[in-house]
This record gives structure tokens, C-alpha cells and sequence, in this order.
């Protein structure tokens, strides 16, 4: 049951997610919107899955994977301002005294070159950082911080080159693969999109799932949990590392290329280091280390703040985030998946059992939150 | 002009340095990555302008200036204080968990950012340089503002202080020895918790100095600490984590390099490239300038 | 009818608490509003935020619109055009309002144009703006640029300037607007000494300002962006330089931002609005007292905050010109050209082709007091033209978006 547990649990997640587009035909969710919002979720859960995959399992910390994500959605958002302009320039591009279609661009004009580059450009940018990164050693929070700074300073590439980026305003009015998405007569279109974007989702979860079950996943894992006996059990570490971290960017650039469909506009924010900081919220939220915990905390934090920052409650609903996310780390180090599956069952386990026996039931728990405390004594 | 560059670039440097001190020794001791570092410097910030509005409502009209020497001490106190509790209640549980530390901080600056939006609402608030330190020294065609001055001069005589606590002091020796060993101090018999919690609340505390600095350069509102934390995390890792002399040299390198690009280029790209040389540094000496010895492996 | 108002205003009340009453549906017309709450736009958006409800509990204190009181449901935008894009959408489909008022800065309204585009929902957009766009599903209430930067530079070259600097944040509307002025002042035979951009989240000016003093300009044109204006300005005062010595004329310093950077540095500036706080106007003796009523002494009303109240009344105007509240028979009475408001800052009247509004043009001085004079100001309401198709030297300089 435990071994199955997770996929069981997708399944449900995938069957809801199938049968949301039939609610909306019958009428049971008003607005195709909450249907193309969800789409979005469905991205976001596909770049958690990334995510979790170098955070969870390996233990590296990008807080720049906004990036990555961005990267892969300014390449499909330029085939598709491309497809809208007919191939020819667009208006910033004039404005900015551009006058023909510079070179990055014609890479983004046809589709095929389109999914090629939108997934080879963030892939080689992973690789070179990573190679580099963890062949020299840097890890921990080094590795955060100039993840960190990574993706700021390509916020202010990005800003700077605005002929050829739009700069803040990023390149907007655009529709999706399949047409305009939005409205009741591009029904069609939406579905289509949406039943794609749910295959992608399936796939990658089916790819980290592979890989986690396979022995490179308990390679990943014993990196995380000791790099250095893993190292010395004759693994090439950063080989590993910079694989997971190259794999981790090309999910998170298919998630942006799915998100701009939906979204229908892309700009530097998705860069901000804020935004790649919730990223990882999302896996920490839904519980890390647990693919399925990344998707369900993609999915809660989203569709949370979507129904919540709102009206009255926006003011409130800052003060319940934050310290939300700050609990979940304090006390929840599982999230939601590990309150499902550790401490919901000691508490159930409590219950049952007399105050003899709540003791040996709660310690796990406890003592597996202090593993790490060992290494306190860092120098 | 070159003259006036490098005046430019040493003021940008101890502004940075002021942002990143608290870090730097909060970071070093602890191994903790305070994300809302930031948002002492707010508190800082807040904290000047409300010792300017008790100072325009209680005291005469001549010595109204003089609400800002007040406010230095006052930010301190308080975000000492802040930083006080908030090690007790949130960072003291995150030992040795450097990356849950990161994370949990986050949502500790959304809800202080938030809390700032409550208490004093949406807009910036204005805070006033005081009279002395408007206008500047003139030599030549230059101008020397006193209010730089005063900035380089409050981060000289932070760095004094820091370095008389760290290296003088036997608290400096306690939180020296927490540093590089915690179980063997705590063998001696240093209470290293409180260490821990006094190191966590004087480095929010000199937080809380830098945004009374801040707080004259530019605006005052709930955002202001953002603008600032992604370089204070720099200049800490650039230096090496732990030492003062480390955390100086790294916030030069990038004050005057940011200073020097922008003489030839656009902010916007004179930023980038000092984030991507600072990249490019650290992947040749990924523990940064300088190294905090110790026998640990990792 | 005292138990009538009575009933009104209780209902109002409980249209403000912005609950979802589903009973109450047939008595009120649901509204979006979307500005930024949060994050970094925070700071400016919400003056603009609170001036659209301040004519929203106006007109349902005085009735409503066509018989029905106003229901606002507000999102946040967060400082990000994702969240924007997202929020709008939500707003027209979901919660199926009649209109939106909403968006500060550029970047989030063409994150959301597509959106009304698409939707055919309808936006009101309060801020000036760099022009070059008119869509149909947006009514811009705000200046376009020969409502605010044509004429500011005109007058300055009236007034013998020569030597420009160009300072402004590196974002749409500044580099537009530069544009656009380069254009102008290349078109005068006069200079231009330096074209700088700052970052968004710049906080040191201390580069820039040695940029300026090494190119020694006349005046500086300043086109920077919310916090950047404050590190500016309170940067360039260190050294005791006032309007004597860099004379400035801003296009995003309002009433609002005088406050926050201090009306002691800024005595003497020159700003480039539509309206100023202190405009002589009956309507808007009663809008300031109003506003100050509402949300505190202490507050002032700014440009933007004025056109996003004008865009709420202008609003209701179309809607009783149409009679319904749906989207297309509201755009067919914006088409007449014949909405108009008596707003604070005078008449205003909606272009029906533009979708922009004519409004008069006033150069201001910044006071100690805080408040912003008029120097200048055109006797009649300006007409707008977003793509400056009737300036010649815009048309020969080829500013004009490609068709």
C-alpha cells in the first residue's frame, strides 16, 4: 500500500484533473478561466516536480529556477509572437530601432526548432553552471546564492536588451499553440491545450518517478544525505549533480512553455528571484523528497492564493502564507505529504493506544525531524 | 572625475557593507541564512522615521536635527530586539538545517513586509536628512557629500566595534569559540545558546543601523530591505563566510566594480555584469575570498 | 424616501464588505477591481485604488447606477503582470464583472490587453501612459503623451531650456517617452546632453548623478519609476543642488510622491500633469474633501488617483448613456464621443475612436507646502492623440507602432 501509495494518490490527482474540462461543459465550474488557471497549476506542479527532483532527492537548493522556467517560455512565447506577426518584427522591436528579425529569434521561427531550443538553451545554460559549479565543490547555500544571483542578473539581461525582449513588458498578446484559449467559442482549443499540458504532466511524472525508483535515485538521495561517503564510495558526484541539475532546468523550461500557452504573455518577473523562492515553497509545502508532494503543493499554494488574495483578505492573507511556509519548516518538515503519511498516523496511533505506548509511537517522528541536527557542528 | 568615481564607489561599498555586516556575522556564526535580513534593514528604516515624528511633535524647532543621532541608537535597540525573538522563536529550532533556514525566513519577511504595509500603511513614508548633513565638503570641481561621509564614517565605527566584540571582547572569544567549535565550547562551558541569540540580535541590530542609513539615501516602505538583500548575500559569500576582513574586501570589489561599469555602460547591464563576475569569481574559489579554517570536511 | 436612502445606504455598507450576496444580485452591478496590494507597485497603487472607491460609495450613496449600487470585488495584482493577467481573467469570466478598473504600470496592462481583448471585457486604465496603443477593450483615462510629455517639452523649449538630459527607469514608459522626446527636441535644433537609465530596484544614484553634473544640462527630464524618483531626488539634494542648479521636469512626481520624497527637496521642480490638488474647481473642492474625509487629513489626491475617479463617474455616464451594462452597448456609447464628466480637473470628454480622454494639460511647480501650482495650462481640453499622428515630427522621426 505505501509503495503504491503515491501513484494511487496521482492517479486520483489526474483523474480530477481530466474530468475538470467535463465540469465545466456541465456547467459545474463557472468560467473557462478557473479551467485555464488550473492549466497554469498543471505547469507549476511540472516545474515542482523538477524542483523536488534536485531538492528533495539531491539536496541542492536552486533559488533560480525562475530562470530556467523563463527561458523555456520566452522561447515558445517567441514562436508564438512570431506566428501572430506572420514572421515579420514586432512593434518593440521597431521601437527599439530594430530592422529586421534578429538572429535568437529565427531560431523560434517554426515549431519544431521552436521545441528544440526552448528546451537545448536553458538545458546548455544548466550545464555549463552546473558543470562548473559542482565540479569546484560549491554546495549548500553557496550553491542557493549564486543560484540566486544567477537568475538575477539574467532578470537584468533580460530588462536591458529590451529590442529584443521588450524588456519588463516581455512579449504579450500572444495565443496558444492551438489558437486562442480564451472564451466560450475557443472551447475547443482550451481543451486541447489542457489535455496536452496533462500528458506532459503525466510524462514527467513518470520520468522523475522512473528515475527516483531506480538506483540513481537512492544515488541521489545517499548525495543528499551524506555527499561525502557517496564520494568516496567511488560515485562521480558531480556528474550526478549536474545531470539532476541539466534534467531539473528542461522540465522547468517545458513547464514555462506550457504556462505561456495559458498565461498568453510572458515577462521578466517569472525571473525574479521571489517567484523561483516560491517554487520552492510549493515543494517544501506539499511535502519534499516525494514527487507526488511537489505536485500537490503546486496545486494547494496556487489555487490557495487564487481564491484567497483577494478583496478584504488580501491584507490577512499575507500573515497566513508567510507563516504558513514557516511552520511547514519548523514542525512539518514533510509537509503535506509527511502529515498524511508520519504524523497524522501517530497522532491516529496516539489516540488508540494508551499514554504507554503514545511515547514509542511519536519518537520516529521526532528523531527522524533531528537527523540532520548532527550536522550542527559545522566548523 | 576619477576622483569623484572612486569617492562614489567607497560610498556605494559602505552602504553595501552596512546592509551585509549583520549577515555576515549572523550567517558565519550560525550557519542560518536570514532571508528577512532585509527587512531589518526596514525595520531600521521605520525606526528613523518614527523617532523623527516623535522628535517633531516633542521637541523645539532648533534641535529637531538631532532626531536622526537619536534614531542610530534607537534602530539598533529595536531591531536588536526584533532579532532577539525572533532567534528565540523561529531560528533557534533551525540549527544545523542551513536550507530550512532560508525557507522559514522567507515567510518571517513576507510577514514583516506585511506587518510594515499594516502599521504604516501602503505608501513610503518620508524621512528627512537633517540639516548638518545637507550639502557637502567642495574641493575643486568636486563635491564630497557629508551625508556619505557620514555613511562611511558610521560603517568605519560599525567595523570598529564589530572588530573590538569579535577579537577583543570575551564574549568575541566566546562566540569565536561557538564558531569553530560548538561542541568543544559548549564543553567549556559557554552557554551557547545564549551566544547564539546574542550574535543573531547584534547582527539584526546593526541591520537596524544600516537602514537608518538607507533610510536617507532613498525610500521608505515595506519593499525597501529587497533592494539590498541579494547584494548583502553576495558580498557575504564573495568574502568568505565568518570574517569581518573577508565581508570588507568582498562588498569593495562589488561597490566599486558596480560604480566602474555604470561609468561605461547602463545600470541595468553594469549590474548584471558584476553578478556575473562575482559568478565567474566563486567558481574559482567556491568558499570565497577568505576561509574560516577548520578540521570539518564538508 | 429617507427610508429609501436609509435602506441605500445600509445596502452599500454591505456591498463594501464585498461579500459574495447572491440574493442581492438583482439590486447591485459587480465591479473588478485590480491594483497592486502587495509587493513593489504597492506604494503607488494604492491612492489610485482608493480614489475608485471613494466614487464608487459616491454614486451608490447618490443612487446607484441605473437603480443599481456598485459592488466592487477587488484582486490583488502583486506587483506582477502573471498575476495581473490571471486576476483579470478571473474578474471577467469567473466572477463576470461589468467593467474593470485597474493597472498601474505598462507591463501590467499589456499583460492584460489581450485578456479584455479577447474576453471583450473593458478596462479602465487611470495612469498616463507612453501612448502608441488604443485598444478597443480599454478606455485610458489618463494623459497619452501629447497630453503630458509634447506639450511639457514644448513649454520648456518656450521657456529658452537647450540642454536636456534624458533620466528615467529602464521600462517601457521611459524609453517611449524618451523617444518621443528625442524626436521633439532633435525637431527644435536643440540638444540633448545624456540619455541615462536607472534599474528598477536602483537605490544608489551616484553614477548617474556624476553622469549629470559631467554633461551639465539645462534640465533633466525625469521619466524614473516609483522608489527610483525618491533615491533620486534625495541623492541629488546630498550636495545641496536645487532647481537653480539642475532644474527638473518629472512626468511620474505627483502630490503623492512629493510626500514621500519631501517638499523641501523638490521646491521649485517643474512636474507635467492633467491635474494637481490644488486645481481651482468646484468639483474638485468637493472631490479633495472627500477623499481626505475618507481615507484621512493627511492624504492628498494625486493625477492618477483624479483619472481613476474620473474613470468610475465616466463609467457610469456611458453605462446611463447605453442603458444596460453590457460591454458592447457600452463601447457603442463611448463611440459617440459623447461621455463626458465634469471631473475635478475640469471637463473631460472620451475620444470615441481613441477610447482616450480630452483633457486640459497643466506644467506645475512643486511648493514647500507639499502641493503642486500651476505655471502653465492650456485653455482648452487637449484631444488625444496616442500615436502622435499629427505631429509632424513624429511622423518623419517614424515613431508610429508598424500597422
Amino acid at each position: 500500500m505505501k509503495k503504491h501509495g503515491e501513484n494511487i494518490s496521482f492517479a486520483v490527482i489526474v483523474i480530477i484533473l481530466a474530468l475538470v474540462p467535463l465540469l465545466l461543459q456541465f456547467g459545474a465550474i463557472s468560467g473557462g478561466s478557473t479551467v485555464i488557471f488550473i492549466g497554469k497549476c498543471m505547469a507549476y506542479a511540472i516545474v515542482a516536480i523538477g524542483i523536488d527532483l534536485i531538492w528533495g532527492y539531491t539536496g541542492i537548493l536552486s533559488l533560480g529556477h525562475g530562470l530556467y522556467f523563463a527561458l523555456g517560455a520566452y522561447g515558445m512565447a517567441m514562436y508564438l509572437k512570431l506566428v501572430s506577426t506572420n514572421g515579420q518584427i514586432t512593434d518593440f522591436m521597431h521601437i527599439g530601432g530594430l530592422k529586421e528579425l534578429p538572429f535568437i529569434w529565427t531560431l523560434f521561427d517554426n515549431l519544431p526548432m521552436t521545441l528544440l531550443f526552448m528546451i537545448l538553451i536553458p538545458a546548455v545554460v544548466a550545464f555549463i553552471i552546473g558543470y562548473f559549479i559542482f565540479k569546484n565543490r560549491v554546495k549548500g547555500v553557496y550553491f542557493s546564492i549564486i543560484s540566486q544571483a544567477l537568475t538575477w542578473a539574467f532578470y537584468s539581461v533580460f530588462i536591458a536588451l529590451s529590442p529584443y525582449t521588450n524588456g519588463n513588458v516581455g512579449i504579450t498578446e500572444i495565443k496558444s499553440l492551438f489558437g486562442s484559449v480564451k472564451g466560450d467559442a475557443n472551447r475547443a482549443n482550451m481543451f486541447m491545450l489542457f489535455y496536452v499540458s496533462l500528458i506532459v504532466l503525466i510524462l514527467v511524472y513518470v520520468v522523475a518517478k522512473f528515475l527516483v525508483s531506480r538506483k540513481f535515485g537512492k544515488i541521489l538521495v545517499a548525495i543528499r544525505d551524506g555527499e561525502n561517503r557517496t564520494y568516496f564510495s567511488g560515485y562521480k558526484v558531480s556528474m550526478y549533480k549536474t545531470f539532476v541539475y541539466v534534467l531539473s532546468a528542461i522540465i522547468a523550461a517545458i513547464a514555462g512553455a506550457i504556462f505561456v500557452n495559458f498565461n498568453g504573455s510572458i515577462t521578466p518577473s517569472e525571473m525574479t528571484i521571489e517567484a523561483s523562492i516560491m517554487m520552492v515553497i510549493w515543494v517544501a509545502v506539499g511535502g519534499r523528497g516525494t514527487i507526488i508532494g511537489a505536485v500537490i503543493g503546486a496545486f494547494v499554494i496556487n489555487l490557495c492564493e487564487y481564491n484567497l488574495s483577494s478583496g478584504n483578505l488580501v491584507e490577512i492573507w499575507q500573515y497566513i502564507i508567510g507563516s504558513v511556509f514557516c511552520l511547514t519548516i519548523l514542525f512539518f518538515k514533510g509537509g503535506l505529504v509527511g502529515l498524511v503519511r508520519e504524523q497524522i498516523p501517530a497522532l491516529i496511533a496516539k489516540f488508540k493506544s494508551n499514554n504507554t505506548k503514545n511515547k514509542i509511537t511519536k519518537k520516529p517522528t521526532v528523531t527522524k525531524l533531528n537527523t540532520k541536527k548532527g550536522g550542527l557542528n559545522h566548523g | 572625475m576619477f576622483i569623484n568615481t572612486l569617492f562614489n564607489g567607497m560610498s556605494l561599498t559602505s552602504i553595501i557593507l552596512l546592509a551585509s555586516l549583520g549577515l555576515s556575522i549572523t550567517f558565519g556564526l550560525m550557519r542560518v541564512i536570514n532571508m528577512a535580513h532585509g527587512e531589518f534593514l526596514m525595520i531600521g528604516a521605520y525606526t528613523t522615521y518614527v523617532v523623527q515624528m516623535v522628535f517633531s511633535k516633542l521637541v523645539p524647532e532648533q534641535f529637531q536635527s538631532w532626531y536622526y543621532i537619536a534614531s542610530i541608537p534607537t534602530a539598533f535597540v529595536v531591531a536588536f530586539l526584533f532579532g532577539s525573538l525572533l532567534e528565540k522563536v523561529v531560528i533557534s529550532r533551525l540549527y544545523g538545517r542551513e536550507i530550512d533556514s532560508l525557507l522559514a525566513t522567507f515567510g518571517i519577511s513576507l510577514i514583516l513586509q506585511q506587518l510594515a504595509r499594516s502599521i504604516f500603511g501602503t505608501q513610503g513614508v518620508n524621512v528627512k536628512a537633517p540639516d548638518f548633513l545637507f550639502g557637502g565638503i567642495t574641493i575643486g570641481n568636486l563635491t564630497f557629500s557629508y551625508n556619505r561621509l557620514f555613511i562611511i564614517f558610521s560603517v568605519v565605527m560599525c567595523i570598529v566595534i564589530m572588530w573590538y566584540i569579535m577579537y577583543r571582547s570575551g564574549f568575541g572569544k566566546q562566540m569565536r569559540a561557538v564558531m569553530q567549535n560548538r561542541n568543544m565550547a559548549q564543553c567549556m562551558g559557554i552557554n551557547s545558546r545564549r551566544v547564539d541569540n546574542l550574535t543573531f540580535a547584534i547582527g539584526s541590530g546593526i541591520a537596524g543601523i544600516a537602514g537608518c542609513s538607507i533610510s536617507l539615501l532613498g525610500s521608505v516602505d515595506s519593499t525597501v530591505g529587497q533592494s539590498y538583500i541579494v547584494y548583502a548575500f553576495m558580498v557575504v559569500v564573495l568574502g568568505g563566510v565568518g570574517n569581518l576582513k573577508g565581508s570588507v574586501i568582498g562588498a569593495c570589489i562589488i561597490g566599486f566594480a558596480s560604480i566602474f561599469a555604470e561609468n561605461y555602460t547602463s545600470a541595468t547591464i553594469a549590474k548584471a555584469i558584476v553578478l556575473f563576475i562575482v559568478i565567474l569569481f566563486l567558481q574559482k574559489r567556491p568558499q570565497g575570498l577568505f576561509v574560516v579554517r577548520t578540521r570539518e570536511l564538508d | 424616501m429617507k427610508k429609501f436612502m436609509g435602506v441605500l445606504t445600509i445596502l452599500s455598507m454591505v456591498a463594501f464588505v464585498g461579500c459574495n450576496n447572491e440574493s442581492a444580485e438583482s439590486d447591485t452591478v459587480k465591479v473588478g477591481l485590480l491594483h497592486s496590494l502587495t509587493g513593489s507597485m504597492a506604494i503607488s497603487e494604492q491612492s489610485v485604488r482608493d480614489a475608485e472607491v471613494l466614487a464608487i460609495s459616491e454614486i451608490n450613496a447618490n443612487g446607484g447606477v441605473l437603480g443599481k449600487q456598485i459592488e466592487y470585488i477587488e484582486e490583488d495584482g502583486a506587483s506582477d503582470p502573471s498575476t495581473f493577467a490571471t486576476k483579470a481573467e478571473k474578474l471577467i469570466d469567473s466572477e463576470d464583472v461589468a467593467t474593470v478598473f485597474g493597472c498601474w504600470t505598462s507591463s501590467s496592462r499589456k499583460a492584460v490587453k489581450s485578456i479584455f481583448e479577447d474576453y471583450e471585457g473593458l478596462l479602465w486604465y487611470p495612469v498616463q501612459y507612453e501612448g502608441m496603443e488604443a485598444s478597443d477593450n480599454i478606455v485610458y483615462t489618463g494623459a497619452a503623451p501629447n497630453q503630458q510629455i509634447v506639450p511639457a517639452i514644448e513649454y520648456l523649449i518656450e521657456q529658452g531650456y537647450e540642454d536636456f538630459f534624458l533620466l528615467g527607469s529602464d521600462y517601457v514608459f521611459p524609453r517611449t517617452a524618451n523617444m518621443i522626446i528625442n524626436a521633439q527636441i532633435e525637431d527644435a535644433g536643440l540638444n540633448i546632453v545624456g540619455e541615462e537609465y536607472a534599474g528598477m530596484e536602483q537605490t544608489d544614484f551616484a553614477a548617474i548623478i556624476a553622469k549629470i553634473e559631467a554633461a551639465d544640462p539645462d534640465v533633466i527630464i525625469n521619466t524614473l519609476n516609483g522608489t527610483g524618483n525618491v533615491s533620486f531626488f534625495k541623492q541629488i539634494s546630498e550636495k545641496n543642488y536645487t532647481a537653480d542648479d539642475y532644474m527638473t521636469m518629472s512626468f511620474s512626481i505627483a502630490e503623492e510622491e512629493v510626500a514621500t520624497i519631501g517638499a523641501d527637496i523638490l521646491e521649485d521642480h517643474m512636474v507635467s500633469w492633467n491635474y494637481y490638488q490644488t486645481t481651482d474647481t468646484v468639483q474638485n473642492n468637493d472631490f479633495v474633501a472627500a477623499y481626505k474625509d475618507m481615507f484621512g487629513a493627511n492624504r492628498v489626491t494625486s493625477d492618477p488617483a483624479e483619472a481613476a475617479y474620473d474613470a468610475v463617474y465616466l463609467w457610469k455616464a456611458a453605462v446611463e448613456m447605453a442603458g444596460s451594462f453590457e460591454v458592447d452597448d457600452v463601447l457603442a456609447a463611448i463611440a459617440t464621443g459623447k461621455v463626458s464628466f465634469d471631473a475635478p480637473e475640469g471637463i473631460v470628454t472620451i475620444d470615441g475612436d481613441t477610447q482616450h480622454l480630452a483633457k486640459p494639460v497643466r506644467i506645475g511647480e512643486v511648493k514647500n507646502d507639499g502641493l503642486i501650482y500651476e505655471i502653465f495650462a492650456t485653455d482648452a481640453p487637449v484631444e488625444p492623440d496616442p500615436y502622435l499622428k499629427n505631429y509632424n515630427w513624429a511622423v518623419e522621426a517614424g515613431i508610429q507602432p508598424i500597422e
